[in-house]
């Protein structure tokens, strides 16, 4: 067998077995992290050229001029953000507020941060309960 | 009339609120005779300020 054709087989698995280490890794990567992790005799450069491969088939993303991470990690992330700001609109409506109060309520919270209210619409959320259980009584 | 929108839309901003807390206030607004559910709310977040001594009516603004 030629050695060329070794030389790709080998690319070729190197890049399968890449992928399948770090397709569900959710922090990212670099070169050296792979290398580390390598329990074959690889250089660096091979790596390095398998990660350029692997960028250009779209299948890892990369970061910066170090990093790289998985695309099926980077979409599932981007999913989750979808599907939770769905699940927002469907829980949560907007309410006009006048600015006026907001402001009294933005003072509010800087002056007495042991109250505990996070923003504004955590106290005029607090506000409503208040007043609803109030009515109620 | 463009001065107007300009105007409104300086002078509210969204804030947002659980769906199921503005059910509760529908059920309030519908019962105890506020003419909206925005009404309901300015009301509360008066009410609570007042009770933390931070209310200033528009003429104590200034």
């Amino acid at each position: 067998m030629e050695a060329s054709l070794l030389f790709e087989r080998f690319e070729s698995r190197l890049k399968k077995q890449i992928l399948e280490f770090i397709g569900d890794r959710e922090d990212p990567f670099d070169l050296e992290f792979l290398m580390n992790q390598c329990l074959q005799p690889v250089s660096d450069i091979m790596i390095h050229n398998a990660l350029c491969e692997l960028a250009d088939e779209g299948k890892i993303i990369r970061l910066n001029d170090r990093y790289y991470l998985s695309t099926r990690v980077l979409m599932r992330r981007w999913l989750r953000q979808k599907i939770k700001n769905l699940e927002d609109d469907v829980i949560f409506d907007e309410l006009e507020i006048p600015r006026r109060l907001i402001r009294q309520v933005t003072r509010l919270l800087k002056e007495r941060p042991e109250l505990g209210y996070i923003d504004v619409a955590d106290f005029v959320r607090d506000a409503i309960r208040r007043a609803v259980s109030k009515l109620r009584m | 009339m463009p001065k107007t929108i300009a105007k409104t839309e300086a002078e509210y901003a969204p804030v947002k609120i659980p769906k199921s807390l503005l059910d509760e206030v529908d059920k309030a607004v519908g019962k105890f005779g506020y003419r909206s559910r925005a009404e309901f709310v300015k009301d509360a977040i008066r009410s609570l300020l007042r009770e933390y001594g931070m209310y200033k009516s528009e003429s104590e603004e200034g």
